[in-house]
């Protein structure tokens, strides 16, 4: 498991403790990362430029001097820590199948790739409000609470994604990296004009919807009285009769959240509790570091 | 086959229930949860003819569960016609119809009442009927109804109900009712372990008249029920009763005295009363009496007085004979201080001309003068004199001796150990034999209380042969009756004296000396008037017993029978009278056909009781659905 290849999601779900599975995902998104090019995104290198009197001489590029005689400095972009807030779904309709622990799982290895990197790193659960809140910090014992934190099985009621978001904004002062965590299983009238919000407050935006394969393709085949997670409501489903409805009304329902994350800049992901944790997290470092060089 | 409630066959219709769950359990088969029910629709329900043929099996045996329970439910039975019933089931019955003078007004609604119950009597009663007037006579016994088939029973009972008819008796009601409750409870002997009817009650036709009696139902028996069905007689009675047409002094005036009682809830108080063709108009208000006198002699063959101006009018006539006077002879034979009450105790009257002759003990003529007399006192020892006495007693006269000398009795009848008084605590009598005829006036519990009467001087009187016919508080004997070839010797343990016993001072003393010279000289009273049901003793020894009102003229004697006076009393009894029989109710109501249809049905249902295997087998059904589902689902799972 601890080999280069993808982690199976499935196999992975089975350990019971989260931090250790975040730690496997971290490891081997590590030794992958030898292969890659990419080197985080907090300190990142952008270019040189001519050493003029004044500059730090720390930044001076004495191996550059010594090979060409040229003096140059390395620029940096964004040489403070980045401060990143994780947002996850508790509400009921996570506990379905391996979502909650999938999201967990996810949040849990951002986190600490993050804190490796000596980055700060806070965490926002919500359902149909905002449920518990910590703040962002790097320091001992910090991981530690955010991931109990996690490992909290999801108890909120409803998913409501306006006032938890607008609340979020009230949170999160400072500029930051936001990376929500949900099923988005809710109607999204207000989705767009929330994330825009937090957009506009200078945070980037992050965005895993994750679902269960079965909701994804509802492969149901006997007739069966199907209860909601959150609200209890029990409705009498023939799966042969409403398979393509509901086929169709979940794809509408991702492709307009699609449609949003584009026009706002935001990385969206559709995440299959199937779908191996490392490469999505690989998959959302390359896009973000492709996006931070395209808006260079 | 028939049903006794085929309305639950009507339940069988629930066998819909499990149709339409089969058809449709799949709605509410499995529960699945699901995170969002946001982009799912509800699928209609719809049929799915091939699951109903998968479990066609199980539906069937729901149904039969349901048709079983409807069918359980609805009693079956076959029908068949229903033999004569010996035992077992139904009721008993004991009607008691009124047939006494009263109820002559309204006998047709009685006897039409009677039938009607006895025509409502189901197939499995048991039913018994008696007519009562002053007692009580059976009509038709348990046996004879249950040898009747069933389909005469009603119409024989109600022929033999309208050949009796009512007479003119008194209503002893307590002792009809007594006599009902012996006749169920005999018929439940007789039936022994056989399983007779449950339930048993006396259904009483009656007037209900206040004039009833009903001493004799003091305790009534539990479980033993009594419905009155009440033939009320139009209201308002005036009767008519003749009072002693003899004066204090012994003359008669040449009147006959009446009287005249109203009921209490009379109508009119305008009456005129007649005799030998004069009247006399009297006014007498509802709820009181009034005397009247009216200057007819009556003559040696008797006389009728009328009533007019009442409704009822079978207690307007009343009879009146003449007075018959009766002469008797007492020999006494003892001292003076006895003789003083003893004299005293027989008054010349009209009735009654009592000679009392007096002798000493030792004189000479006492066995002369004991022949002619018929009852004869002796207060003193006699010695051998009194073997003077044996031809009188010879004749069956009786021989008073008080107190009882155990020598002169010894001459008479044999051995009789007399003791002398020991203590001086005195006694009282607590115990008389009525039966024996000198002591039957005691029999009325009016007179029956001697506890006032002390006696302070007693002898001990023993003897193994005697009848003791009154006991003391302490169980010792206190008048013994010794019968002595045809007559009896009365001996008593005390001194007809108030120095001895208070008996000669009290109001006992007098009657009992009459009876004891009734009994002796085998006289009557010197009564005239008697009413219907009393019996009427003749001077050779016959006894009549008239059950019609008239002046008879029996071997010379003339006498007159009248209704009894209480019959007039025809204001209905209050309905808490009945409040101490159990389980008393009015108006048992008619059985209409239905009913007794009904009731046939239901004995053939309960001898069938085809219910029981019926649910037997839904029981067997249910476990066997249970296990049959139970299953299917471990083949299904």
């Amino acid at each position: 498991m601890l080999g280069a290849g993808p982690v199976d999601a499935s196999a992975l779900m089975r350990i019971r403790s989260l931090e250790l599975r975040a730690r496997m995902v971290v490891e081997g998104f590590r030794r992958g990362l030898h292969r890659s090019p990419y080197h985080g995104f907090s300190v990142e290198f952008t270019e040189y430029r001519q050493y003029v009197p004044g500059d730090d001489v720390r930044f001076f590029d004495w191996r550059l001097y010594a090979r060409t005689d040229r003096d140059y400095v390395k620029k940096f972009e964004d040489e403070t820590n980045l401060r990143c807030h994780l947002v996850v779904d508790h509400s009921r309709s996570m506990g379905y199948g391996d979502k909650a622990a999938y999201a967990a799982t996810l949040a849990a290895t951002l986190a600490m790739f993050l804190d490796g990197q000596g980055d700060a790193v806070g965490l926002v659960t919500f359902a149909d409000k905002v449920m518990e809140h910590l703040p962002a910090r790097h320091r001992p014992g910090h991981l530690r609470r955010l991931m109990l934190m996690l490992e909290r099985a999801p108890t909120g009621e409803d998913t409501a994604l306006g006032p938890p978001l607008e609340k979020v904004a009230g949170l999160v002062r400072r500029r930051g990296l936001l990376v929500l965590v949900s099923d988005l299983l809710a109607p999204i009238d207000e989705l767009e004009r929330r994330l825009g919000a937090l957009a506009a407050c200078g945070h980037e935006l992050a965005l895993f919807q994750i679902l269960d394969p079965r909701e994804l393709s509802f492969t149901f085949d006997e007739p069966a009285l199907f209860r909601d997670l959150e609200s209890g409501r029990t409705l009498f489903v023939d799966p042969g009769a409403v398979r393509g409805g509901y086929q169709r009304a979940l794809d509408q329902h991702v492709a307009a959240i699609g449609q949003i994350c584009r026009r706002l800049g935001i990385d969206h992901q559709l995440l299959s509790t199937e779908a191996p944790l490392d490469k999505a997290l690989l998959t959302f470092i390359g896009g973000r570091g492709r996006r931070r060089r395209g808006r260079r | 086959m028939s049903f006794l409630a085929p309305l639950f066959l009507a339940g069988a219709a629930v066998i819909a229930v499990p149709l339409y769950l089969h058809l449709l359990r799949r709605r509410t088969r499995r529960e699945v949860p699901f995170g969002s029910l946001l982009f799912l629709r509800q699928t209609p329900p719809r049929f799915d003819s091939r699951r109903r043929l998968e479990h066609l099996a199980l539906l069937a045996l729901r149904c039969l569960v349901v048709a079983a329970l409807a069918l359980a439910f609805a009693r079956p039975f076959f029908g068949r016609q229903m033999p004569a019933i010996s035992s077992g089931g139904g009721e008993r019955w004991v009607v008691l119809v009124d047939a006494s003078a009263s109820m002559r007004q309204g006998w047709d609604r009685a006897r039409d009442e009677a039938a009607r119950i006895l025509r409502g009597r189901a197939p499995a009663d048991r039913v018994a009927v008696f007519t009562f007037d002053g007692r009580p006579r059976p009509l038709l016994t348990f046996e004879d109804w249950e040898g009747l088939p069933i389909d005469r029973r009603s119409a024989e009972a109600e022929a033999r109900l309208a050949a009796r008819g009512p007479g003119w008796g008194s209503t002893d009601l307590g002792r009809a009712l007594v006599a009902a409750a012996d006749a169920i409870e005999d018929d439940r002997t007789a039936l022994g372990g056989r399983a007779g009817p449950g339930r048993s009650k006396i259904l009483l036709v009656s007037d209900l008249a206040r004039g009833s009696r009903l001493e004799m139902a003091e305790a009534w028996p539990p479980g033993l029920e009594l419905v009155t069905a009440p033939v009320q007689a139009a209201p308002g009675n005036a009767g008519l009763a003749a009072l002693a047409s003899i004066d204090a002094d012994g003359e008669g005036d040449g009147a006959v005295r009446v009287r005249v009682t109203n009921s209490e809830d009379a109508k009119t108080d305008q009456f005129v009363v007649a005799a030998a063709g004069k009247s006399q108009e009297i006014t007498v208000p509802a709820g009181q009496s009034r005397a009247v006198s009216l200057p007819v002699a009556i003559g040696r063959q008797g006389l009728v007085v009328e009533l007019r101006g009442d409704g009822q009018a079978f207690d307007d006539r009343v009879h009146v004979a003449p007075p018959l006077a009766v002469d008797a002879r007492v020999l006494y034979v003892g001292g003076d201080e006895a003789l003083y009450f003893v004299s005293r105790a027989f008054p010349r009257t009209p009735l009654r001309n009592v000679d009392v002759v007096v002798r000493r003990p030792g004189d000479a003529d006492i066995a002369a003068e004991a022949g002619q007399a018929h009852l004869i006192v002796v207060t003193a020892p006699l010695g051998g004199g009194v073997e003077g006495l044996r031809p009188a007693l010879a004749r069956g006269r009786t021989v008073v001796m008080a107190p009882a000398v155990a020598a002169d009795v010894g001459r008479l009848a044999g051995s009789l150990s007399v003791r002398d008084p020991e203590g001086d605590r005195y006694a009282t009598i607590t115990e008389v034999d009525t039966t024996h005829p000198a002591l039957a006036p005691f029999a009325d519990p009016r007179f029956s209380d001697f506890g006032k009467v002390r006696f302070w001087k007693r002898r001990q009187m023993e003897s193994s042969a005697v009848r003791v016919v009154a006991r003391f508080d302490d169980g010792s004997s206190a008048w013994l009756a010794v019968p002595v070839e045809r007559g009896q010797l009365f001996l008593m343990a005390s001194a007809l004296t108030p120095v001895e016993s208070q008996l000669v001072l009290s109001s006992k003393f007098v009657p009992l000396l009459h009876a004891l010279l009734e009994t002796s000289a085998g006289i009557e009273s010197g009564r005239s008037q008697y009413f219907v049901g009393d019996a009427v003793a003749l001077p050779k020894g016959k006894v009549e017993h008239p059950d019609t009102p008239g002046v008879y003229t029996v071997e010379g004697r003339t006498f007159a029978v009248n209704v009894p006076p209480a019959e007039s009393l025809t204001t209905p009894l209050p309905p808490e009278t009945f409040e101490r029989f159990a389980g008393t109710r009015v108006d048992a109501g008619p059985q209409p056909p239905a009913a007794i249809r009904r009731a046939h049905d239901e004995r053939l249902e309960a001898e069938q009781a085809l219910r029981r295997p019926l649910l037997a087998g839904l029981l067997a059904l249910l476990v066997f659905e249970t296990w049959f589902a139970s299953r299917r689902r471990e083949v299904a799972a």
